[in-house]
């Protein structure tokens, strides 16, 4: 479903990302993990179009997205979950939700969808009428995902779901997430808590300052001596 | 039930109707009453109505703060004053220049937009600033070597509305109603006013104005909803400028004279203040915000003559004291209004967030 060969991101001199390669399958769960400053959201806002690559190609459905902007990836079923949440913090819930919609037309789906988006997040469905800027920062990030799902995306991007999160609401997001790909959503999961990405994954790639250092199924990453030491923390 | 909605309806179509015979009676009351300085007072209201909707497009609804946004009301001035004066003795129908007009102040706008696209708050306002001044400067300048703009002396002489024959300059009777210049061009731009008023009011609730308020809420977000935010951003340029565009060509017939010094910073900042005062993003504080500024300074030069009565002197020179009582509204609006006379529904729950929480919740759960 996505395709990266030799992906390079440079910020003014300094070299990101360094020449990449990832796959993401139809029905995947597929997580990149890493330390803070890998290149690990540098590489995601490659992906949808928010900061141009110097190098490499990626390609959706087979088709080259390299450097498309990202309102055009949405209409092609490439949706974002930017790092920070960014939900529009002066709406309400359903204002919000409703947003996600922007990139569709059809008023009688979009209705359905957002009961059924409510129904998975039942913190949100309480609060639909109140301001997204009120909401703590878990429901934000459940809002943030729910909005995604609102344009039904084939193939979501997590950008840090978990940052700056308590464990509960970490735990919280994560049977969120796990739910959202039982819908048949395809994931690629950005993350810094490596042991509950893998968890919930089907394969994993870990970064290190801007390459990929190991590629393998989750499973074999978790029991990965050089994982365990290096992002596990045993 | 149903009754209650008729009569619910009936009463709304009555406000309506009252509302517009009092509009359509309005000059001729105000004409009887405070005389007819007050008429043409209330004209350049009507202008600044549509210049200060213009100007809340681009600040209110998509966010993007504009300090030159005087300039547009220049260009759509000397577009018209330009074709229709003795300047270069071309005397063109305003049926053909003010659409050509809007057009011509569009392209600035998306002139002034394209640079500025990456530029928010601090700086977008900084440049827009620049390209006001740059607009006026080339105006006082362009008389030399080849004389377009005829300089700091600006154009005279330019033509009224007119349609077939009948010119808004002149006074008509009209089944005995005595329509004096400023009557004719009351109605004129009373017209126009409302038409802005009705696109505001379409823009706000399309689809338009919501990809605006996802770009003034969080711009990586709304390119993220699919929102593409740089023509949506220029849209808002374009549109806000042809508002300011139309007035500017209906200022420069009304006047008959127009110069470089009728377009300086601080009126692109009284119409800012109108917004912004009014209730930024809200129409209707819009409206009522652009009456108010324009009739206060007007309503002040009173406190000379009453000074004078009361006092036997004059002590306050009424021109210092207006900007002064002005200055000082400023203050207070902010201190205990800060989202203004009649705030838009998304600033007036952000600032009263806490209190109004509960009764969401129980006008959902209703």
């Amino acid at each position: 479903m996505l395709e990266v060969r030799g992906l390079k991101v440079s910020y003014g001199g300094i070299n990101a990302v360094k020449g990449i390669d990832l796959d993401v399958q139809d029905g995947e769960l597929v997580t990149l993990i890493g330390c803070n400053g890998a290149g690990k959201t540098t590489t995601l806002k490659a992906l949808s179009g928010l900061i141009k690559p110097s190098a490499g190609q990626v390609r959706y459905n087979g088709k080259d997205i390299t450097a498309q902007p990202s309102h055009r990836l949405v209409r092609q079923g490439l949706a974002l979950v930017p790092e920070g949440r960014g939900v529009f913090g002066r709406l309400t819930v359903d204002e919000n939700l409703a947003m996600g919609a922007y990139s569709r037309r059809d008023r009688a789906g979009i209705a359905a969808d957002r009961e059924r988006i409510l129904g998975w997040f039942p913190r949100l469905a309480e609060r639909r009428a109140q301001l997204a800027g009120t909401l703590s920062g878990g429901e934000q990030q459940m809002l943030a995902i729910g909005r995604a799902l609102m344009s039904r995306p084939a193939l979501l991007l997590l950008d840090e779901p978990s940052m700056g999160l308590a464990p509960l609401m970490v735990h919280k997001i994560f049977e969120a997430i796990r739910a959202v790909a039982a819908e048949g959503v395809t994931l690629l999961l950005v993350e810094q808590n490596a042991k509950l990405a893998l968890e919930i994954c089907h394969r994993g790639y870990v970064m290190e300052s801007g390459v990929i250092a190991l590629a393998d199924s989750a499973r074999a990453l978790l029991t990965n001596p050089q994982v365990r030491q290096a992002y596990l923390g045993e | 039930m149903s009754n209650k909605i008729n009569n619910l309806n009936k009463y709304r179509w009555l406000a309506y109707g009252a509302l517009g015979a009092l509009l359509l009676a309005l000059p001729f009351i105000v004409d009887a009453t405070l005389g007819r300085a007050w008429v043409r007072i209330i004209d350049v209201a009507l202008l600044f109505i549509m210049l200060a909707l213009g100007l809340n497009i681009v600040v209110g609804f998509a966010g993007l703060l504009d300090l030159g946004y005087i300039a547009f009301f220049a260009v759509g001035a000397y577009a018209y004053a330009l074709f229709a004066s003795p300047q270069f003795d071309i005397h063109w129908s305003f049926l053909v220049l003010l659409p050509l007009g809007a057009l011509v102040t569009a392209v600035f706008g998306i002139l002034l937009g394209a640079p500025t696209l990456r530029l928010r708050g601090d700086y977008l306002a900084i440049v827009t600033l620049g390209f006001g001044e740059i607009i006026r400067i080339f105006l006082t300048n362009l008389n030399r070597p080849l004389n377009i703009t005829n300089g700091p002396q600006g154009i005279t002489l330019i033509d009224p509305l007119a349609v077939g024959g009948i010119a808004l300059n002149k006074t008509h009777i009209l089944a005995g109603f005595t329509i004096a210049p400023v009557h004719g061009y009351y109605f004129v731009f009373l017209a126009f006013a409302l038409a802005s008023i009705f696109i505001s009011l379409r823009l706000e609730n399309s689809r338009i104005g919501r990809a605006w308020i996802a770009i003034r809420e969080d711009e990586i977000a709304a390119g993220a909803m699919g929102i593409n935010t740089r023509d949506m951003k220029l849209l808002a340029f374009a549109m806000g400028a042809t508002f300011g565009g139309v007035a500017g060509g209906l200022f420069a017939s009304f006047q008959g004279f127009i110069s470089p010094e009728s377009f300086t910073l601080l009126d692109s900042i009284m119409v800012l203040c109108m917004v912004v005062l009014g209730g930024m993003g809200n129409v209707g504080g819009v409206v009522l915000g652009a009456v108010l500024l324009t009739a206060l300074p007007e309503a002040l030069r009173y406190v000379g003559p009453l000074q004078q009565q009361w006092l036997g002197a004059v002590y306050i020179d009424p021109s210092d004291l207006r900007m002064l009582l002005f200055g000082l509204a400023l203050v207070l609006m902010m201190l205990f209004r800060p989202a203004g006379l009649w705030p838009s529904s998304t600033r007036r729950r952000e600032l009263s967030a806490e209190e109004d929480m509960p009764a969401d919740e129980k006008a959902h759960a209703g």
